[in-house]
């Protein structure tokens, strides 16, 4: 259960989804706020429910009836005194007032509700700090203001429809806006991670460097910007038009999100990853730079070269001391008796330098010519052993070939006695013939080989070893079907060693090709290439790989013959390969192929 | 002279003995000796008619040997040695040996060896007392032209007449590779038609013949890949 809800938790499909509906909704979010600034609706509503509270009615009415009246006060002739409100006021030329009673007493009951000068300074509930109720208004005049009810129900009216019809488009802008971070922390936790491991996985954007990330993310956003201000400057053009321009004016800001998202859940990987700093451009040649110096003074550069590091500091030591000595010889340019000091010091400096280096070019020498003729040794000591312990395999062989031959000469053995001989003689055969081969094969694969290199036409070779063979392939009920060139087709070989090559492959598909089947060989050139392709059906399954037939030792069937070294093959390869062949060897089903390719010479 | 006296000369105390038994069953008279010194101290007290001799041997080895005795003596020496290498067997004969064998031999085949290199060894001393005027000599393959007749080591080997006159062509250009076409044309006089394979087939017939191991032949060769000659010697 427990890994299932991890499952679920870092799906991507739901990193997707959240990702997308962040954007979606932040989008919807600005367009909305667009929306309501394009259709005129009081904004203020939202916030303050009642219009005489309003910073709007203070500013608009109330601030142009006051200036109104306050020009009324101060002398001037106002023509619209009173249009929706009723004043007060006494001056020295008596009381002016727009009511019909002409009487104050009608201000009392909107104590709290009107605005009132007093001591030049108009205030409203007691407020006095509202600049926007200032007028220039002599101080000894008091007067009262007030709105009319009807007017101000009707205002309240407007108020409340504005209120109302923004406020949903505010909810769903909080409710858009709280959504998007919910989902962008879950995001941020989960991002980079996966239900299966613990490790944080980056992908495809983590891998450009930070420093050029933020570039191309700023450049984006940028132009991005850019042509959000174009659309914004052309507001007024739009207005007739406002879906088209919310239109566009999301689908760019909607892009800005993707933009930004996608820069900062990388960022948010990357901190995880510890790569923010690591992975920046700037870091990593800093860091390259400094890490090549460091490598060079730690002595990690020159640690497997204790002569290398020797003629680096020597070399930077001698350009360092030099430089000081020119440096020198200028200074003391006008001590004459001092200033042959600095050429006298170089001169030992280049001595030394020169004996340095050589010592250093010599022990160097020494190292290369140890470590070769180490090799040349370790070569001679390798086709040594094979020399000898070819010779002492040999030598107790000859004794036992002799022997058993002499004993089956003794006239009074019993038959058992004479039968037990025969198998000796058998086997002690087979063992020297499995010796001859195992040293050829070591010889020819350690490289020391004597070879007679010469043109050879593979045409004529192959004629040649078929013909060589021609008894034994008749004695059995396999069909050779040759197909070789009309022309002879020169190689440069070995003849005695491909005469080997082609005996053993043909031995190999006279003793596994099925009963009544046909062998194939082919010889053709292509692009001066020579290719000899030999093919049989075995007669068993061949349950190994062409790798496996050719390693040394193996028997493709070791239970049903008794004869052969089982180096066959792997004499083969190794013949052709010291005649500058190619060995290949295929295994398809029943199907044993092998090919070789020789690099044809032209005559 | 009824017994041929040979020296056998091996560091294996266990071999020289199983050589010397395989001889002495073949009624030859056998001397033993360990290495090359001993082996020259009884050449000089004893009058030996033919040396196997091993390669490898403490004091002086087969091939130093075979020089000391080639001084003096012309006595058949046959090498025997582990090393089966071509270039050895080349290094051996150019030194002066007649015949090289490769540990483990063959035992049969080393009895042949040494009959063989016997039988030449005698009949040389009486050859010299009839020499046919149209004879081809090389190794121990004489072939007399006029009586048209074939003899290895002097036993007359009986060969047909193409069998015949492709020995007649390659010994008298003893050394020379010669295609099996060239063969063709100047044997059957025809022109070449599937003469690999013909000439190939003849070639091994001949070699059953007069090679002691057809399987490695001492005269007559194939140059794989290029055509077939007679040994030079």
């Amino acid at each position: 259960m427990d890994t299932k809800l991890k499952s679920f938790k870092y799906a991507m499909f739901f990193k997707v989804i959240a990702f997308l509906l962040i954007a979606a909704s932040l989008t919807t979010a600005v367009v909305e706020i667009q929306y309501l600034a394009f259709s005129d609706i009081a904004m203020e509503s939202i916030l303050v429910p009642s219009y005489r509270d309003s910073t709007q009615f203070l500013q608009r009415d109330a601030s142009s009836a006051i200036y109104s009246l306050s020009s009324a006060i101060n002398g001037d002739v106002v023509s619209n005194l009173g249009d929706h409100y009723y004043y007060y006021y006494e001056d020295q030329m008596g009381s002016h007032t727009n009511l019909a009673s002409g009487d104050d007493s009608f201000f009392k009951e909107y104590t709290g509700k009107m605005f009132i000068l007093n001591n030049g300074y108009w205030e409203y509930n007691g407020d006095l700090n509202r600049t926007y109720l200032n007028g220039f208004v002599k101080s000894d005049v008091n007067a009262y203001l007030v709105f009319s009810t009807d007017y101000m129900i009707d205002a309240q009216k407007e108020w409340q429809s504005d209120r109302e019809s923004a406020l949903p488009v505010v909810y769903s802008m909080i409710g858009a806006i709280l959504g998007s971070i919910l989902l962008l922390i879950y995001l941020t936790i989960t991002v980079g991670k996966s239900y299966k491991d613990d490790v944080i996985h980056l992908n495809f954007f983590d891998l450009i460097p930070s420093d050029v990330f933020l570039v191309i993310y700023a450049a984006l956003t940028g132009i991005c910007f850019m042509m959000l201000d174009n659309t914004l400057g052309y507001r007024t053009y739009y207005i007739s038009e406002m879906m088209t321009f919310l239109v566009i004016s999301g689908m760019l800001f909607f892009i800005f999100m993707v933009l930004s998202g996608v820069f900062y859940l990388s960022i948010v990987r990357r901190i995880k990853a510890k790569q923010l700093i690591k992975n920046s451009l700037i870091y990593k040649v800093i860091f390259g730079i400094g890490d090549y110096f460091r490598s060079i003074f730690d002595g990690r550069k020159f640690s497997s070269n204790k002569l290398t590091k020797q003629l680096f500091y020597r070399q930077a030591s001698f350009i360092g001391i030099s430089f000081v000595l020119v440096f020198m010889t200028f200074v003391l340019l006008f001590l004459p008796p001092l200033m042959l000091l600095p050429p006298l010091l170089e001169i030992l400096l280049i001595f030394w330098f020169v004996k340095g280096n050589r010592e250093t070019f010599e022990a160097i020498d020494r190292g290369f010519n140890d470590s070769l003729e180490e090799q040349m040794k370790a070569e001679r000591m390798k086709i040594q052993l094979v020399t000898n312990v070819s010779h002492d395999l040999k030598t107790p062989l000859t004794s036992i070939i002799s022997y058993a031959d002499l004993l089956s000469k003794e006239e009074d053995l019993s038959e058992v006695s004479r039968d037990y001989v025969n198998i000796l003689i058998d086997k002690s055969n087979r063992l020297k013939n499995i010796v001859a081969d195992l040293f050829d094969l070591a010889k020819s694969s350690s490289g020391d080989i004597a070879l007679q290199l010469e043109p050879i036409d593979l045409k004529k070779l192959i004629e040649q070893t078929l013909a060589d063979m021609d008894d034994e392939i008749a004695k059995t009920e396999i069909q050779f079907k040759i197909k070789l060139p009309e022309v002879p087709v020169m190689v440069n070989a070995d003849g005695q060693k491909l005469y080997r090559v082609f005996q053993n492959l043909i031995d190999n598909a006279l003793k596994y090709a099925l009963h009544g089947t046909r062998v194939f060989i082919e010889l053709e050139t292509i692009n001066h290439k020579a290719y000899v392709s030999i093919k049989n059906t075995a007669s068993y399954e061949m349950e190994f790989t062409a790798d496996e037939i050719l390693q040394r030792f193996s028997r493709a069937d070791a239970s049903r013959t008794t004869e052969g070294s089982g180096l066959g093959l792997s004499i083969a390869e190794s013949f052709t390969q010291v005649s500058g062949g190619q060995f290949f060897l295929s295994i398809d089903g029943d199907l044993f192929k092998v090919t070789l390719q020789f690099n044809e010479i032209l005559i | 002279m009824d017994q041929a006296k040979i020296l056998v000369v091996d560091d294996d105390v266990e071999i020289a003995r199983a050589i010397a038994k395989l001889l002495k069953k073949e009624e030859y008279d056998v001397l033993i000796a360990h290495n090359g010194l001993e082996a020259l101290d009884i050449i000089s007290t004893e009058a030996i008619h033919l040396i196997v001799l091993d390669v490898m041997m403490p004091k002086l080895d087969g091939l130093s040997t075979t020089m000391k005795v080639r001084e003096k003596k012309n006595i058949p020496i046959i090498i025997l040695s582990a090393k089966s290498e071509d270039t050895d067997k080349v290094l051996g004969l150019s030194m002066g040996a007649d015949d090289y064998v490769t540990k483990p031999f063959s035992p049969p085949e080393l009895i042949a060896r040494v009959k063989s290199q016997l039988r030449r060894y005698f009949q040389l001393g009486d050859a010299s007392n009839f020499m046919p005027e149209q004879l081809i000599e090389i190794g121990g393959l004489r072939l007399d032209l006029e009586g048209m007749q074939l003899y290895v080591d002097g036993d007359p080997v009986r060969l047909t007449a193409k069998e015949l006159k492709i020995m007649e062509f390659l010994m008298s250009h003893a050394g020379v590779v010669f295609s099996a076409d060239k063969i063709y044309e100047r044997v059957w006089n025809e022109t070449p038609y599937a003469a690999e394979n013909t000439v190939m087939v003849h070639i091994r017939r001949i070699r059953e013949k007069i090679e002691i191991n057809p399987k490695e032949p001492k005269y007559l060769k194939v140059v794989w890949g290029i055509g077939y000659k007679i040994e030079k010697f």
